[in-house]
């Protein structure tokens, strides 16, 4: 039985680019003081600041919660959760559930956004009636709606679960196979500031996929490990993953090296780096950021719809808001 | 030995015929540890823990799709 090289009690986790065994309590440690290095070094929160987490059920932004949920007593800033209910039947009810335990245990207050009575369909119908691939739609609705909420609850920022292995893989993949230029620029720690955009942070930025995924199991925290109905079976991000996770076995830590040139923009001018954003303006409709006369979700839930979707979000946002007094 | 492959809820029976290191049990299902988080009850083990022909094991893949 291996024992934790900082107590001697028995070890459930090895950290190979650490070279250190640990058990329940100094892993549990040595996430949260990797969470915070990362707060620290790129700057992602300030004392005082009220943090948006948004919550998906799984794995990654549930170890998030529970970081930041530790974090924000010491380090004196706010969370706040959000969890967006996007209607897919056998999936998101388990999702709403997980998050629904895990605030109430984090003791955070919860904003829950249900796509259907919001705007009357769920993300797969809307999908279909402007015939676009349900994941692209999905990610458009979630990153409008996590603006608006942020922006309605006055938070300095929205936390996402993406850890490295999720940074990796997707600049990697825009740099083996092209696409995702624009997002991959995006993939930094922290992006800035815009009119009528909230700032969106990655706290998980240098922690592993596999910690947080072992955060979950040492704390007994509630996620759901079940994938989307409407995920691809193949993913190139996955299969980069594994990979990397090879070369990572044979060279502890270069996946936090590799990360870490991400951040400052080293792999090329379209990926991580400062960001510099093309001209943006608000929309007509919603009067968040948009570029040109239109956002895109004002865009699409027209065309879906006959309506634009956007001030609905901000009405039935705005109601929850200021419901739990944080408006 | 039982071991259930999670999320799918996959199971394989494994005669090892003694007890073997989890790195080594990975190994023989093509697995690395640095993409798999490996139980035996509720308890995560590491690569160097034994496990045995009448132990029930669960090996969750990190890296799900979705």
């Amino acid at each position: 039985m291996a024992r934790c090289s900082l107590c001697s009690s028995r070890a459930v986790a090895y950290v190979r680019y650490a070279r250190l065994y640990l058990c329940r309590e100094h892993f549990h440690q040595f996430f949260l003081d990797r969470v915070r290095r990362t707060i620290e070094r790129y700057s992602l929160i300030k004392p005082g600041q009220r943090v948006l987490a948004a919550l998906s059920g799984g794995k990654d932004s549930s170890a998030m919660a529970l970081a930041l949920a530790e974090l924000s007593k010491s380090m004196g800033f706010e969370v706040v959760a959000l969890h967006i209910d996007l209607g897919i039947e056998g999936y998101s009810p388990t999702q709403l559930s997980a998050v629904q335990n895990l605030a109430k245990r984090l003791g955070l207050p919860l904003i829950v956004v249900d796509l259907r009575r919001a705007l009357g369909v769920n993300v797969a119908k809307l999908a279909h009636r402007v015939r676009r691939a349900v994941c692209s739609v999905c990610g458009l609705v979630k990153r409008y709606v996590m603006n608006v909420a942020a922006s309605l609850a006055r938070a300095d920022s929205v936390a996402t679960g993406h850890n490295a292995d999720d940074v990796l893989a997707y600049v990697l993949k825009t740099m083996l196979v092209g696409g995702g230029e624009e997002y991959a620029r995006k993939l930094v720690p922290r992006t800035e500031a815009l009119p009528g955009a909230v700032p969106r942070i990655r706290p998980l930025y240098e922690t592993y996929e596999r910690e947080t995924l072992l955060m979950c199991v040492v704390s007994g925290l509630p996620y759901e490990h079940t994938p989307c109905p409407h995920a691809p079976r193949t993913s190139i991000e996955r299969e980069i993953k594994r990979f990397l996770s090879r070369v990572e076995e044979l060279a502890p830590g270069t996946k936090i090296r590799l990360v870490r040139r991400v951040a400052r923009g080293e792999l090329g001018p379209t990926i991580g780096g400062t960001q510099s954003e093309s001209a943006v303006s608000r929309c007509s409709r919603c009067g968040f950021i948009a570029r040109g006369d239109v956002c895109s979700f004002c865009r699409i839930t027209e065309r879906a719809l006959g309506f634009a979707g956007g001030p609905r979000i901000v009405e039935y946002i705005d109601e929850i808001v200021r419901g739990l007094g944080l408006g | 030995m039982r071991i259930r492959i999670e999320p799918g809820q996959r199971a394989i029976e494994l005669e090892i015929g003694g007890c073997v290191r989890v790195r080594d049990l990975l190994q023989r299902l093509g697995l690395s540890p640095e993409e798999v988080v490996v139980l035996r009850g509720s308890e995560p083990l590491v690569d160097v823990d034994e496990v045995c022909d009448s132990d029930e094991v669960v090996v969750i893949e990190v890296f799900s799709v979705g």
